[in-house]
């Protein structure tokens, strides 16, 4: 995980800057404004959001915007006089430059530093400084030509809202990724309304909590375990730190989702769900359903459907599984070890395809349960540690091979002090509050009042603890900021 | 009745964000925290060339951050939070028994190739020490700090998260060698039901500072010290130390700093960073109505300290020290003609040549093993 910007200099819902300085001011003047300006007011701010971090790498945002909007137009002229060969060619070309810009920003230095590795050559690395969320935008906007050329989407006439849909700061840095037909419509013709404030509101609060709570806080356990040096770590030591990221992970890039969820809907955008409760996955398929959904659909929707899918015969869509695992693996970030964690999950899912499932289905659902998450957790190993020998040393040491034992006394005081975070991490990772929430607002039906005043006062409960955290810790990076 | 119910929320959710932002814009900006003993980034003057480089942003962050309103309560709210779930450190700072918060030192604060150098600098300390004012006359003391001699203190496993400072203190002993080398180690862990470490700060108490002080003269052949020969002023009741300020928790209790005076009538000058005028007494008073009241004792951090005033014996005393120091020190006036204190991060001479001109008979390296381990201004006692 590319870790040197650390989420100092991004600008992150879950700062300081946004809640009280970005967010009123933008809040105030997009409801102040009349609709007609509204798009206007977002473009404009997004794009102050993204050049806070970084100034120079607008001007690469704008281009994006121009490419991807100038592709859509042409493709749906070509199509409109039935040449579509001509449409293809155009599209193909906004594809490729798509590719080719994150190529460059993103994966140049790997490509050259493997190069040189394997040809003995010495070429010196581009050093290109990865643009935040290009991988999120530049997916983004890819899928804007590709739906009008499917005739899933209109063209969108107006470069404007075009480019609030790219740079629209809830989601731009970190996701979910919409498709542009999920919210070609209420481009132009939303209507912000009490209702979807209100649950906006809630939303973005329940995010926050998520990311500055949960996340910030077991997010330190792991870095204070991964200090300690990976091949001296006991047993039990090793198993905290991953549980520790598996949790963080989890609630760092829910949480966001749920931030980007909550204030689309107070600026009155429905995006999809990005994450539906993964770690109750009873298999590794599941929690593909569950975990980042915006990223598989957009893998399945332009990548695995337009390979063939299922329908070309079982070789051909085992090796489209293998093409898009390999992608996904990459798509997180430029190095081998994000490629192995995509093959990792590839192979299981081919696996999980052929006969697994069948198999699994027999077990007691508990272990099914513990056969997903085992798999999921060792995954994060391949995920979490950039270098292959720190990924093999931290698998030995959670399997007790490197010769610290099993545990230590930090073990048990690392257990001891985050015992019950960690059980609150566990819980809330299910459905759980959910459902209790529920039955205790069916249980309240008849007593309105009390249970509105629980669920303000709950929320202003998150949302002042999420400031005390804040004004308090220098530790709050955003792990899915890179990618 | 749905239209209402998403009234009130928003309602709500104005009346936080807006309010905050808009107490936070008229509440003026503070210079610096008392609480924190420490200055608040002010806003930052803008460039251009601060601005596409992101220097400006981030600058504006941490100013936002700083200037927060009611920084104290949001920080106490956060440490409040964090040992409701039980949680044994906040912030680097162990919740110990008796409302003992302790410092946590853990080995990756320590950067073992500095540790050596220093090992090594001691080492050069006492060679040389031995050949101006002879073995007799040379001293070797490092203090294991509270979680080290308090080890009972703290919360179950938490000593196996700590820096091992008993093998530390166990190589340096053998590089000042038997003769120069003070075991603060085994004589403050005789004392340690008493009160010799604060229970909201990092430093040893003057209680503390006494015995290692009682020791090291019976060592040296300055004859007996005694408790009782001394009369003991309490300088404040209310002090609230640098680990209350990380991780301010409702519960701490507030600590006594006293002095120790075997003639209260007795003055005594205190000359800074060479200075020729000097403060009259041992302590400062002003400092006592400050939140950083260990910088009473000896006025605080000063590269170079002279204390005037003692018996007037011809012993002229030279420490080498950290802030440990400071009220070892103020024993050490009362039986020294002068003495002498070098903090190495704030002094600029050599130090070998100032013993030489300044006719200095005894030496004294005094440090917590933790700084020693983490001082990297040690390098003023290599040969040059």
């Amino acid at each position: 995980m590319e870790r040197e910007n650390d989420g100092t200099r991004e600008m992150v819902f879950s700062s300081l800057l946004v809640l009280f300085y970005f967010l009123p001011f933008v809040l105030a003047l997009y409801f102040v404004a009349p609709k007609g300006f509204r798009n206007g007011i977002l473009f404009f701010f997004s794009l102050i959001f993204y050049a806070w971090g970084e100034p120079v790498y607008v001007i690469l945002m704008l281009f994006s915007i121009l490419l991807n909007f100038t592709a859509g137009y042409v493709v749906e002229k070509y199509k409109r006089q039935e040449e579509i060969k001509k449409a293809q060619i155009v599209l193909v070309i906004s594809v490729v430059v798509n590719l080719l810009l994150l190529g460059i920003f993103k994966y140049s230095d790997f490509v050259v530093e493997n190069l040189n590795h394997l040809t003995g050559l010495s070429v010196p690395l581009p050093r290109l400084e990865l643009p935040i969320g290009i991988s999120f935008y530049t997916f983004q906007a890819m899928s804007y030509a590709i739906d009008v050329y499917r005739g899933e989407a209109e063209r969108q006439t107006n470069v404007i809202a075009f480019g609030a849909y790219v740079t629209l700061f809830p989601q731009l840095i970190a996701g979910p990724i919409v498709r542009y037909q999920t919210v070609a419509e209420e481009l132009t013709g939303r209507r912000e309304n009490l209702d979807d404030f209100s649950q906006g509101i809630g939303r973005f609060m329940v995010g926050l909590g998520k990311k500055v709570l949960l996340a910030n806080s077991i997010g330190m356990v792991w870095e204070q375990i991964c200090a300690m040096g990976i091949d001296t770590l006991p047993a039990l030591t090793a198993w905290i730190g991953i549980f520790a990221f598996t949790f963080q992970i989890y609630f760092d890039f829910a949480g966001y989702s749920d931030m980007a969820i909550g204030l689309g809907k107070m600026f009155g955008f429905h995006f999809l769900e990005n994450f539906e409760y993964p770690y109750l996955s009873k298999s590794i398929t599941e929690f593909w359903r569950r975990w980042h959904i915006s990223l598989g659909t957009w893998f399945r929707e332009y990548v695995y459907i337009p390979l063939g899918g299922n329908r070309k015969g079982m070789r051909r869509q085992i090796f489209n599984l293998a093409v898009v695992w390999a992608l996904t693996g990459i798509w997180h970030g430029a190095s081998w070890n994000f490629l192995l964690w995509g093959c990792y999950f590839g192979v299981i899912l081919i696996a999980e395809k052929l006969f697994l499932l069948k198999w699994l289905r027999r077990w007691p659902r508990f272990l099914q349960h513990f056969y997903a998450m085992f798999l999921v957790v060792i995954g994060w190993v391949l995920f979490a540690l950039t270098d292959l020998g720190q990924v093999g040393g931290y698998l030995a040491a959670m399997f007790g091979l490197n010769g610290a034992g099993l545990a230590n006394e930090a073990s048990l005081y690392l257990l001891t002090s985050n015992l019950v975070l960690l059980i609150i991490l566990a819980l809330a990772s299910t459905d759980w509050p959910k459902r209790m929430a529920l039955s205790l607002m069916l249980r309240l039906k008849n007593r309105m009042s009390v249970s509105i005043a629980l669920q303000n006062v709950f929320l202003a409960a998150v949302f002042l603890l999420s400031v005390a955290y804040l004004v308090n810790s220098s530790y709050n990076p955003f792990l899915y900021f890179r990618f | 009745m749905k239209k209402k119910e998403a009234i009130i929320t928003i309602a709500v959710f104005l009346v936080l964000l807006f309010g905050l932002t808009i107490w936070n814009l008229l509440t003026p900006d503070r210079e610096f925290s008392y609480n924190e003993n420490k200055y608040l980034d002010q806003m930052p003057s803008f460039s251009w060339e601060k601005l596409l480089s992101g220097e400006w942003q981030e600058d504006f962050e941490s100013y936002i951050t700083d200037q927060f309103i009611g920084r104290d309560t949001w920080v106490g709210m956060n440490v409040a939070s964090e040992r409701a779930i039980g949680k044994k450190d906040v912030n680097g700072v162990i919740f110990g028994k008796d409302h003992y918060m302790i410092q946590m030192h853990t080995p990756q604060d320590v950067d073992g190739e500095l540790v050596e150098k220093n090992l090594e600098r001691l080492r050069l300390f006492v060679e040389k020490s031995k050949v101006m004012v002879g073995e007799e006359h040379t001293s070797v003391m490092l203090v294991p700090t509270a979680s080290e001699v308090l080890a009972e203190k703290l919360p179950s496993f938490a000593s196996g998260m700590l820096y091992d400072q008993k093998a530390l203190l166990e190589r340096a002993r053998e590089q000042a060698g038997a003769e120069a080398w003070i075991d603060a180690e085994e004589l403050l862990g005789q004392h340690k039901e008493e009160y010799i470490f604060y229970r909201t700060d990092h430093h040893w108490t003057m209680t503390g500072a006494f015995y290692a002080y009682q020791e090291w003269m019976s060592r040296k052949g300055y004859g007996s010290v005694k408790l009782e020969d001394y009369e003991q002023v309490t300088l404040s009741e209310d002090f609230l130390g640098t680990t209350y300020s990380k991780a301010p928790d409702g519960s701490a209790k507030a600590d006594t700093m006293l002095l120790f005076e075997k003639d209260p009538e007795r003055e005594y000058t205190v000359y800074l960073e060479g200075a020729d005028q000097g403060r009259q007494g041992l302590y400062d008073p002003a400092k006592l109505q400050e939140k950083d009241k260990y910088a009473s004792y000896l006025y605080g951090n000063n590269g170079l300290v002279e204390i005037r005033g003692g018996e007037e014996n011809g012993r002229t005393l030279l420490i080498i020290k950290d802030s440990y120091a400071h009220c070892f020190a103020t024993l050490a006036a009362q039986d020294f003609e002068k003495v002498y204190l070098i903090d190495p991060r704030y002094f600029l001479q050599d130090v070998w040549e100032f013993a030489r001109t300044h006719q200095v008979t005894d030496t004294l390296f005094l440090f917590n093993t933790m700084n020693f381990a983490q001082e990297s201004y040690l390098y003023i006692l290599d040969e040059a």
